[in-house]
């Protein structure tokens, strides 16, 4: 049943803690719980939202245990793989830049920002969606979407970065 | 919310580009934002930003999952007497990323002149007293180390910018295979003839830096790394 989900949940849950180890380690943590509760899980209607609201309420559960790391890892090469199609050598160098120095500015912002950001404007979940992964009211959401974009557009603007590099 | 076609300014184009953006307006709506961005250069190049930063976080790269992990997590979840280690987020290392780890720190410094010189295991850093100076600790590990713990003992005088008063700084981090940089800000306020202790720890491994750190009246800082001392 959930063996489908493993890898949105993982892909999730590397955006959230931003480490692959951290990613596996609550993606496994999510499934030894959930499989205990295998009962309740045959009665949920909607299993995506679900399993997306008890992967970020883990993931909230252990954040606030930690410290926000100090190491700046830099930005990986390696997983630079998404690409837009039709974008040239250069306009794929750009773009790199740009998601390199959206990655730092992200970590600005407070969480609460940073993780509507990473649903709705990266995983392209719905405001309705996260109102319900989140039980927030949508009018909050779309306030708070508001000011992370500006914050986010403001620090972007404020560095070296021409937002018109993107593809 | 406004109904039916009109014309728009600037104040009202701005409130309405998230919605615009994210196709939340009525058809009479985007027609008005449409007739206002043909007329007004600022707003197009609004737009243009807008637009580039979705698209930019819409393809915002992701590692792909490991190999046989969904498989592997779901086995080991469907086996409850199993011991499940959870490796990072707050106490606890894998045992096998105990065993024959070998840590070492080495200090390079952010400086305009690039006076930074490396004498076998010693190194010297002129800085200015008084004044901001970033070091960079760049750890190098064997291999991913998750749940590390980084240590700093500061000596009186001197502070890591953002942490006023704290002489003792301590951060749990994941450390990737190879070289790992923590950015230390250091500000000092007086003369300082001391050590400045930096230590990394996984599991059982650990191992201690003494940084002589030593601050002239002539308005200069002098750092100098001695060798580590394996505890």
């Amino acid at each position: 049943m959930l063996a489908p989900h493993v890898e949105h949940l993982y892909h999730l849950a590397y955006r959230f803690s931003r480490s692959q180890h951290d990613a596996e380690d609550l993606v496994q943590e999510l499934l030894v719980k959930l499989y205990s509760r295998h009962n309740e899980l045959s009665k949920v209607k909607s299993l995506k939202p679900w399993l997306t609201r008890s992967l970020y309420n883990l993931y909230i559960d252990l954040y606030r245990r930690k410290e926000r790391s100090p190491i700046d890892h830099g930005y990986d090469e390696t997983i630079s793989a998404s690409a837009c199609t039709d974008a040239g050598p250069q306009q794929e160098v750009q773009r790199s830049e740009m998601q390199h120095a959206i990655a730092k500015q992200m970590d600005t912002l407070n969480e609460n920002q940073r993780i509507l950001l990473i649903m709705h404007d990266i995983e392209s979940y719905t405001l309705a969606e996260i109102a319900v992964i989140l039980d927030t009211p949508i009018g909050t959401l779309k306030s708070r979407l508001h000011r992370s974009r500006a914050k986010l557009k403001k620090s972007l603007d404020d560095g070296t970065f021409s937002l018109n590099s993107a593809c | 919310m406004v109904e039916g076609l009109y014309f728009m300014n600037c104040k009202q184009f701005h409130d309405h580009l998230d919605d615009y953006v994210d196709g939340m307006l009525s058809q009479e709506q985007s027609q008005s934002m449409q007739q206002h961005e043909a007329g007004c250069l600022d707003c197009q190049h609004a737009l243009g930003q807008q637009q580039a930063l979705m698209q930019a976080l819409k393809s915002m790269p992701a590692p792909k999952m490991r190999p046989g992990f969904a498989q592997q997590a779901i086995k080991r979840a469907t086996e409850p007497q199993q011991q499940h280690h959870r490796r990072g987020f707050v106490t606890g290392f894998g045992s096998a990323l105990v065993a024959g780890l070998a840590l070492w720190m080495v200090v390079t410094a952010m400086l305009p002149n690039n006076e930074a010189v490396m004498q076998e295991d010693v190194m010297q850093v002129m800085l200015s007293l008084h004044q901001e100076s970033t070091i960079n600790l760049a750890f190098n590990a064997p291999k991913d180390l998750v749940g590390a713990k980084i240590s700093l003992i500061l000596p009186a005088n001197v502070e890591v910018i953002g942490f006023p008063g704290q002489r003792e700084i301590t951060w749990i981090t994941d450390l990737n295979k190879g070289q790992n940089i923590l950015p230390l800000p250091l500000k000092a306020s007086a003369a300082v003839d001391d050590f400045l202790v930096a230590s990394i720890e996984s599991g059982q491994s650990k191992k201690t830096f003494r940084i002589q750190i030593e601050v002239t009246n002539q308005g200069r800082t002098e750092l100098v790394i001695t060798p580590a001392n394996m505890v």
